[in-house]
């Protein structure tokens, strides 16, 4: 009786171990996923169809269960890394592809994608800006999700004031603001950041910090760089380009209130400035489009990514969610959003809702978007670029001189993360 | 009488005393986690090759002798945080010193509604960090704030202009919300040492014909030197670590103007990813600490002598 017991046990132990180990075969598990808080707010449409979305993948993979947490979307990354660091963290985090992955990649804080998913078949599904965003050594570690890139806001009703057109090259951006300034209206607004500054760049065929080598190379003072470097302090100086509260834009909402009160007549940014600028509640007119052409048309790419915690319990759990999550299965969040899908097959129009068709033109941009350098520690390139804009703006430094301190603290933040 | 040994002393008391050991343990065990231990890491990590996006280095984690230390003080950010964490430290210091010394004397009078006052001079304190830096960032916006909107109509500015972002003003602006904040720490431990001096020492004083000066200088400042030393290293330490104002209104900028040696060492943790040089630099600002609170302690004990 005692042995017949014991071997009932033993068998009732074994299918229950079987039934794990079907279990995670056939994704089942439990996993956190860290994304802003504004996609988990359901009282907006953006967190309902977010969280809809959520529900639905639960709903197809019965025993699976996933919580989303809110965090602030600029402390994310700080917060995913300090937790991963101690070995937890969130299953999976969302970022901005401006190089954390690249970091926390760096870090080993990420599990690479080629354990789930060859490289062929991600280049394939994905645009090569945003997959080449999460590529560190080789190896991709983010799963794209959404893209954007920068384009030109215009204040219609004061460019109509002085009889200017739209700009569409350099050339006539410089004008533009000469004749703004002398009827005494602003001229740019953006972020406090080298993100809307890179489109200069690249406009002058100039990528910054080529990263194509074994080892990246600042290539921000060549004669192209040096090109555009001096177009970005002309505007600054000569055309007094950038307005007052670009001293102080640490966020993007205060970006939103110089534009729609009308300090500026131009705001760089991208797709989520619209709905930033009409939150404000303006009653400026104003017109999207992109970018100002230099030698070529260039821009520079924005978005973000999906990224699976090397601590998770459920590896495959974890990438399965984020291939869903970045598959057309929810193309509905970005239609909500009027964000683009990272995603080859994504069709820039019709992936939009009617009121956000105005953001085709940003859309339209893709092909010759280019990614920021993919290098460790971009936020420091960042603030090295910003900072150095800002010595030209304050006055402290002459086009030359400040683009000379630039590329030697760049190339010195550079070797001191990379063999050189 | 009986006669008990030392150590029979000491396990006697140990017995009878264990539930309030038992009781203090928690605390004993946090403070042990959470303040010595990081600490002694932060020693340790500061002597250390410690860069987080370099883990495959041959050179992570293995002892860096003084090379972090050396790469701060050759690094001109380092040295300029470390003058501003001085200015900064100093400017709050004596303002927040004056004005909460003349507000509990003030407040120590019989006014009217003078509970009302008490109460509304604590609400700075009161409020949240955060919440304090987010306020004063938006009344010092250059485009909505209220300080901007009501200068140029009053004609103090002909236009408005970036309080936070110039490298001339942010640093005042900061440390404008870091005095505000921090008064009424300092008030309330003067207001509570002022309640304690007799009022029959003033009756006296005035008797014998001392002016309110005289009475303010020889009476009352070394009755209440003691709480306000304590008072003073205590505030000293949260204005030198006051990070989250500055960094939630400018983040050590515009172009490290309102950077302190705080911010730095964040910034070399938690953006550069170098945790080496970030408890070195963290290691320095603990020495700076210790050094002024050992100033201060000596000066407050050789007082206590000296009135003995």
């Amino acid at each position: 009786m005692k042995k017949n017991l014991a071997l009932l046990l033993i068998l009732a132990l074994l299918s229950t171990l079987f039934c794990f180990g079907a279990g995670a075969e056939g994704l089942t598990g439990e996993i956190v996923i860290s994304v802003g808080s504004d996609w988990v707010d359901e009282s907006k449409a953006q967190g309902k169809s977010f969280m809809d979305a959520v529900r639905a993948y639960e709903e197809a993979n019965p025993g699976v269960k996933v919580t989303a947490q809110g965090a602030s979307q600029q402390d994310i990354k700080e917060s995913f890394q300090t937790a991963a660091l101690a070995g937890g963290g969130p299953d999976v985090v969302i970022m901005d592809n401006s190089g954390h992955a690249i970091d926390l990649a760096a870090m080993g804080l990420l599990l690479p994608l080629n354990q789930f998913i060859s490289d062929d078949e991600l280049e394939a599904t994905y645009q090569p800006g945003p997959l080449n965003s999460g590529k560190f050594e080789g190896v991709y570690y983010s799963v794209p999700w959404y893209l954007d890139c920068c384009g030109l806001y215009c204040n219609t009703d004061y460019l109509e004031a002085c009889g200017l057109s739209i700009p569409e090259t350099w050339e006539d951006l410089d004008n533009c603001l000469k004749v703004l300034k002398e009827n005494g209206y602003g001229g740019i607004i953006t972020y406090k950041s080298a993100y809307a500054f890179y489109s200069f760049f690249y406009q002058n065929e100039c990528p910054v910090i080529d990263t194509s080598g074994e080892m990246p190379e600042v290539v921000i003072d060549n004669e192209a760089g040096t090109e555009a470097w001096n177009f970005i302090c002309k505007l600054i100086t000569e055309d007094n380009g950038l307005v007052e509260s670009f001293k102080e834009a640490t966020s993007w909402d205060k970006v939103y209130e110089s534009f729609a009160n009308g300090e500026a007549t131009f705001l760089l940014g991208g797709d989520w400035c619209k709905s930033g600028i009409n939150d404000v509640g303006t009653s400026v007119n104003y017109a999207i489009t992109d970018m100002v052409m230099g030698k070529t048309r260039a821009t520079v790419l924005g978005g973000w990514t999906w990224n699976i915690n090397v601590n998770t319990k459920y590896p495959e759990l974890a990438y399965d969610f984020c291939r869903y999550m970045s598959s057309p299965e929810t193309y509905d969040i970005l239609k909500a959003t009027g964000k683009h899908s990272a995603q080859t097959s994504w069709d820039v129009p019709s992936g939009l809702s009617e009121e956000n068709q105005d953001l085709v033109v940003l859309g339209e941009q893709f092909p010759y978007t280019m990614a920021r350098p993919s290098i460790i520690n971009e936020k420091t390139i960042d603030e090295i670029i910003t900072n150095a804009i800002l010595t030209v703006v304050y006055g402290q430094a002459n086009a030359e001189d400040s683009l000379a301190a630039m590329a030697a603290e760049l190339r010195a933040n550079i070797a001191a993360n990379y063999d050189i | 009488m009986m006669h008990i040994s030392g150590r029979k002393r000491k396990n006697l008391e140990m017995r009878k005393n264990w539930p309030g050991y038992l009781l203090i343990a928690p605390a004993i065990i946090a403070v042990l986690a959470l303040n010595i231990y990081p600490l002694f890491r932060g020693i340790a990590l500061s002597f250390t090759n410690y860069n987080l996006v370099r883990p495959n280095s041959p050179i992570f984690n293995t002892f860096a002798g003084l090379s972090n230390y050396q790469r701060i003080f050759t690094d001109e950010k380092f040295l300029l945080s470390i003058g501003n964490t001085f200015k900064w430290t100093a400017v709050n210091l004596v303002a927040q010193l004056v004005i909460a010394m003349l507000l509990a004397l003030a407040l120590n009078k019989r006014l009217r509604a003078r509970s009302f006052f008490r109460t509304m001079s604590l609400v700075p304190w009161a409020v949240p960090h955060s919440i304090a830096a987010m306020t004063f960032t938006f009344l010092f916006n250059a485009n909505v704030g209220i300080i901007n909107i009501l200068a140029v109509r009053f004609g103090l500015l002909s236009e408005s202009i970036s309080w936070l972002g110039n490298t001339g003003t942010a640093f005042w602006c900061v440390a404008f919300v870091a005095i505000w904040k921090g008064i009424p720490f300092q008030m309330i431990f003067i207001l509570a040492a002022l309640q304690n001096i007799s009022g029959e020492i003033y009756e006296s004083a005035e008797v014998d014909g001392a002016t309110r000066w005289q009475q303010f200088w020889r009476i009352t400042l070394p009755i209440i030197k003691e709480p306000l030393a304590i008072a003073t290293i205590l505030n000293l330490i949260g204005i030198v670590s006051c990070f989250n104002t500055i960094w939630l209104m400018t983040e050590g900028g515009p172009l490290y103007s309102t950077e302190i040696i705080y911010t730095y060492a964040y910034r070399q943790g938690f953006i550069v990813h170098d945790l080496g040089t970030a408890s070195a630099s963290s290691m320095v600002l603990f020495v700076i600490m210790m050094l002024i609170s050992a100033v201060y302690l000596r000066l407050s004990r050789g007082d206590k002598e000296g009135q003995a």
